[in-house]
């Protein structure tokens, strides 16, 4: 009745139960620099470039103002700490200022209202305008996208915009503020009035060196059901939701395996899951002295062609 | 205790295996409302793995241990145990029996990802200024997409649709989704439809609603419902 005996393979189940090993931080991809071997190779006594290496490092010489860092979202590492790849980094860097050299980014945040107006071959003018109020803004290096949201005739629209995409010809801010949560896509779940932009809207002024003015409003969401629990969501821009909370839901908050009181004591915890101040501090400096420098550059050629056009005037009029 | 060792050591492992519980957090994959399914029910597996033998993928009973034929290649079960975080493993390392039986106790449902697709029965809003939209509108009975004229059975962004609307089945152009989109692609807060005559023609004669730019570049039956949109966005 059974089969024909054989010999069991226990390399085979060996190499089978690997599965089921713990998990080990995984090893690098072959087509990314490890760390240690870049910062050899940049320290090394043979190496051309020190006196570059040494002035990068020391971020001393320039002050860079504080808020840079959260205007310039997009420049800040990848945050995960083993998986960042530095010199992907810089080569995006490189990308990304020579982007801004020639479109102007403005600073905006969440809450604020834009118009973006992109390439599109079948549009009338060659040109797609859409004005909204950017709902979120994320991603690293030259993945960085926003997104607007509007409602158009009743219907609520969302357009998901790279900032680094070549098609953007123009990117405005018609209204320069903040709001109360990172993110705003509790919207979905609220009346159409908090979503709603005319499509002509001015744009308001703001005076340079101003605080960016911050929306306090609190958004009145529709009766459930909506896209998402946001009773669990720490919202403060929205009506208090108190009436969604069950009891059941306030004990287990309690739980001291949910409240995790340990974890502000956790210093490695701390260290893993954000990139170091000291490397975001150069990394700032450095887009920060480039930006100077592509502002004089503009500043430059901005001269130059009304010199140009004061010419073409004066032969005119001869 | 020779005639059928694989057997025997099975029934052993089983025995030992019923009193473990799945452990951890549920797979990634399951969908929001089966949570609670899973707190519940647990099905353990018993899967036959041979070496270099053609196989087919099948769970089985703690009875159906017998049954020797029934095998699941190595990186199959691999496959599987990552889906559902196989908490425990038996190995069985029996002498003189081609076959090895790893015994896991799984959630078995359904593990897709939760997709967010146009698919068969999907409630669809129809957006022109038809009267069999309209009265769709006013009984509250959307229309139901019961066919997908594309050879992948999801319908996408310019698809052309059967619907079935107010018991009548008619053909319609998908003009806006809730999905997420690629970048530039609008995004709708529900699912629009435009209903269209069997020869082409659309059954209203306006659109109230902005329709993605990126429709524009259509060719045939589109063309004509382009002429009487509003907006484009």
């Amino acid at each position: 009745m059974a089969a024909p005996c054989r010999k069991v393979n226990y390399q085979f189940v060996k190499r089978s139960l690997r599965c089921f090993e713990p998990r080990v931080i995984p090893c690098r991809w072959s087509n990314t620099l490890r760390n240690q071997i870049v910062e050899k190779h940049r320290h090394s006594p043979l190496s051309s470039t020190r006196e570059l290496v040494k002035q990068q490092d020391d971020p001393s010489d320039v002050l860079v103002p504080r808020e840079f860092r959260f205007v310039h979202p997009d420049f800040l590492p990848y945050p995960i700490w083993n998986r960042r790849d530095r010199v992907r980094e810089k080569l995006e860097r490189e990308d990304m200022l020579k982007r801004r050299a020639v479109l102007d980014i403005p600073e905006f945040y969440v809450g604020s209202i834009m118009a973006v107006s992109i390439a599109d071959k079948n549009a009338p003018g060659k040109q797609n305008r859409f004005v909204g109020i950017c709902i979120d803004r994320a991603g690293h290096g030259l993945n960085h996208y926003f997104v607007l949201r509007n409602a158009i005739d009743g219907q609520g629209v969302e357009i998901k915009y790279d900032m680094y995409n070549p098609l953007l010809q123009k990117i405005e801010v018609l209204k320069m503020e903040k709001r109360l949560d990172p993110q705003l896509y509790y919207l979905r779940d609220a009346p159409l009035e908090y979503s709603t932009f005319r499509l002509d809207m001015e744009p308001v002024p703001i005076s340079k060196g101003a605080h960016v003015p911050l929306n306090a409003i609190k958004v009145k969401l529709n009766p459930r059901p909506w896209s998402r629990r946001w009773e669990r969501s720490n919202l403060k821009g929205v009506e208090p939701l108190d009436d969604y909370i069950t009891e059941k839901m306030k004990k287990q908050k309690q739980h001291p395996q949910i409240q995790k009181t340990w974890e502000m004591h956790d210093l490695m915890l701390k260290a893993r899951s954000s990139i170091d101040d000291r490397e975001v501090d150069q990394i700032m400096n450095e887009v920060y002295k480039r930006k100077e420098k592509i502002q004089k550059e503009k500043l430059q050629k901005r001269g130059q062609e009304g010199k140009r056009e004061g010419k073409k005037a004066q032969e005119v009029r001869r | 205790m020779g005639d059928n060792p694989s057997l025997l050591h099975a029934s052993s492992k089983a025995s030992t295996v019923t009193s473990l519980k799945a452990a951890g957090p549920p797979s990634k994959f399951t969908k929001r409302r089966d949570m609670q399914k899973e707190s519940r029910a647990e099905k353990k597996i018993s899967i036959f793995i041979s070496k270099g033998s053609n196989t087919r993928k099948k769970s089985f009973d703690s009875e159906l241990l017998l049954r020797t034929d029934n095998v699941v290649r190595t990186s199959e079960l691999f496959a599987v145990s990552k889906m559902n975080k196989i908490a425990q493993a038996g190995v069985c390392l029996c002498k003189g029996v081609n076959t090895c039986v790893f015994s896991v106790p799984t959630q078995l449902f359904s593990t897709s990802p939760s997709l967010n697709q146009i698919i068969k029965l999907s409630r669809m809003k129809v957006v022109d200024n038809s009267m069999l939209g309209r009265r769709a509108e006013l009984a509250s009975k959307p229309a139901r997409v019961i066919h997908i004229y594309n050879k992948k059975g999801i319908g996408y962004l310019g698809d052309k649709v059967l619907v079935a609307i107010m018991g009548e089945k008619k053909r319609a152009y998908i003009v806006g989704l809730r999905q997420t989109q690629k970048e530039n692609v609008p995004r709708f807060d529900s699912n629009n439809i435009v209903l269209v005559e069997d020869n082409g023609t659309p059954t209203g004669t306006r659109i109230r609603v902005p329709i993605p730019s990126c429709l524009r570049n259509k060719e045939g039956d589109f063309t004509k419902i382009l002429s009487i949109a509003t907006k484009f966005v």
